[in-house]
């Protein structure tokens, strides 16, 4: 059996690389953990990405580099439009084709935030989930997972297979994974068709519809900027923007 | 929490002239008699119409533990919008909920009527640069949505029908919790003021922002780069995959404003940016503004704080 994680390039707008961000911070959570659990199972971590290869390539050698055994691109037409539903319907025939029992993925992107690919991947794969994982280690056969819930960090036994939905890791600096990685990977990117997963984006195609329309936001906004300080105080207050127990 | 989510749920149906059904976990027992009957009429008070009573809700609220539940639920209901509340356990239910239903699933919107009475589901993406608009008349399939507390409860007739589903059935075997700890940085979501070093706050200027905290009657936070570099604690740490804020004053010292740090903060924080660089992206975000090296502008913003008007 495989761990599978699922890595996604930001995005400064729609089709559009963030050239400042590459792993979004639950990303690289993910493949933090999802390394770190393969090491543990003493298994290859495959990365899956979604998308273009003028997009995800770079991702996914990033995956490749910090120690996942092999990398697999899928695109297809209209890929990027879908819903979160039809991202995860081509997410879980990944999952399939690779056969992972354990996956692995950021449980928000910087650019959607919608934090649903997970649960939806869970439930096309039959598979148990979590969100909000801050940790994950072996435990015998099954993992111990740390879920943050309100004000708690609780820890659940779960059996695998199961979808983990990672935060960001802990800030320590650098933003490379601490997993063990090999000394180089010099392994090819697997570029998959939806074709080759049995999927038709005609199929899919309606998905796109419940995604809802973008629209450009109306009118820039910009801040009142203050010359100094006592005139910002001195706003604040009388619009009362401070809060009484200002002190 | 229950009420305002309630209270919004109550909104939305009226406006698409439909009924309103609250589904409650209650303790084992608590689903029949008095108590059933006083929940209920407190459900109905808060705007609800119907209120399904599901015995024995297991811990954590978690998919695992709750969904199979909800879900017969839903099916026996068959609700064209479900609303879930933007907590950890509505987030991990929610979007899971939606692809059984095969719905449409939207994460916090904001929730406005047209002049038809049509419901639109609007938010903010990329950097608040784009929205995505969904309308809910415009589907064929239900929607699912998560909802934050801060929106004001309705009124309802102080009475609701109890709707017995007979789902409970057996339930599915929790997970084994085999630890809990708090959370060290807790007072951070429950904060009204937070005061948050970027990374362009220098480790002597850091007094300064937790005077300027201590002043607003706040908590410190930082984001990712401040927090790497030691200047907060990683469990203060704010941003997408962190930990998602939800204040009414936001105080950014020092920080650019990129995606990964506002996509955390609600839309509806009232953000004062102070950054050297006039074309940083925080000060789009935010609504107020100084510009200028943090050693000079915090002392003076401590100073005209500390001198009571």
């Amino acid at each position: 059996m495989t761990v599978a994680i699922l890595v996604r390039r930001a995005q400064a707008r729609p089709g559009q690389p963030d050239d400042d961000v590459v792993l979004g911070p639950c990303e690289r959570g993910a493949l933090t953990i999802g390394l770190a659990l393969a090491h543990e199972l003493a298994t290859d971590a495959v990365a899956i990405a979604v998308g273009p290869a003028r997009r995800e390539d770079k991702v996914l050698a990033m995956a490749l580099r910090a120690g996942c055994a092999r990398a697999v691109r899928v695109s297809g037409e209209g890929v990027d439009d879908l819903d979160y539903l039809g991202v995860a319907e081509i997410v879980a025939a990944a999952v399939k084709k690779v056969g992972a029992d354990v996956v692995v993925c950021g449980d928000r992107s910087v650019d959607e935030r919608l934090g649903a690919l997970a649960p939806a991947a869970a439930e096309l794969l039959a598979m148990p989930h979590v969100t909000a994982v801050r940790g994950a280690r072996l435990e015998g056969a099954a993992l111990d997972v740390d879920h943050h819930a309100s004000g708690r960090i609780v820890t659940l036994r779960l059996a695998r297979p199961v979808v983990l939905a990672v935060c960001a890791p802990p800030s320590r600096g650098g933003d490379a994974p601490s997993a063990p990685a090999p000394p180089a990977a010099a392994q090819a990117i697997v570029a998959w068709e939806l074709e080759d997963l049995g999927l038709d984006a005609r199929r899919l195609a309606p998905r796109k519809a419940l995604a809802g329309r973008l629209r450009p936001l109306r009118g820039s906004r910009q801040a009142t900027i203050f010359g100094d300080a006592a005139e910002l105080v001195e706003r604040l207050r009388r619009e009362r923007v401070l809060p009484e127990s200002e002190s | 929490m229950a009420l305002a989510i309630l209270g919004e749920g109550r909104r939305i149906a009226s406006s698409l002239g439909g009924a309103l059904y609250a589904v409650a976990w209650v303790a084992p027992g608590a689903d029949v008699g008095t108590p059933a009957q006083e929940l209920a009429a407190a459900l109905g008070g808060g705007g609800a119409d119907r209120v399904v009573l599901v015995a024995g809700p297991p811990r954590p609220a978690l998919w695992v533990t709750r969904g199979a539940l909800l879900a017969r639920v839903c099916e026996q209901v068959r609700p064209s919008l479900i609303i879930l509340p933007s907590d950890a356990g509505g987030r991990d239910v929610a979007p899971r909920l939606a692809a059984r239903l095969g719905a449409a699933y939207v994460a916090e919107p904001v929730v406005e009527t047209g002049p038809r009475g049509e419901v639109v589901l609007t938010r903010a993406v990329y950097d608040g640069e784009l929205w995505r608009r969904l309308q809910l008349d415009e589907l064929d399939q239900a929607a699912v949505i998560t909802l934050s507390a801060d929106r004001p409860a309705a009124h309802g007739a102080d009475e609701a029908e109890l709707v017995a589903l007979g789902v409970d059935g057996a339930l599915p075997a929790a997970p084994l919790i085999v630890g809990e700890r708090a959370d060290a940085g807790e007072a951070i979501d429950q904060a009204r003021v937070l005061v948050v070093a970027g990374a362009g706050v220098s480790a002597g200027a850091m007094p300064l922002v937790e005077r300027l905290a201590a002043l607003l009657g706040g908590e410190v936070a930082g984001t990712r780069g401040a927090c790497a570099r030691g200047l907060v604690a990683p469990d203060r740490e704010i941003g997408v995959g962190a930990r998602g804020v939800h204040p009414e004053l936001y105080v950014v010292c020092g920080a650019s404003g990129s995606n990964a740090h506002l996509g955390a903060v609600s839309l509806d924080a009232e953000i004062i940016a102070i950054d050297r660089d006039p074309r940083a992206p925080i000060f789009r975000a935010a609504r107020w503004g100084l510009v200028g090296a943090l050693e000079d502008v915090l002392p003076a913003l401590v100073a005209a704080l500390e001198a009571r008007p």
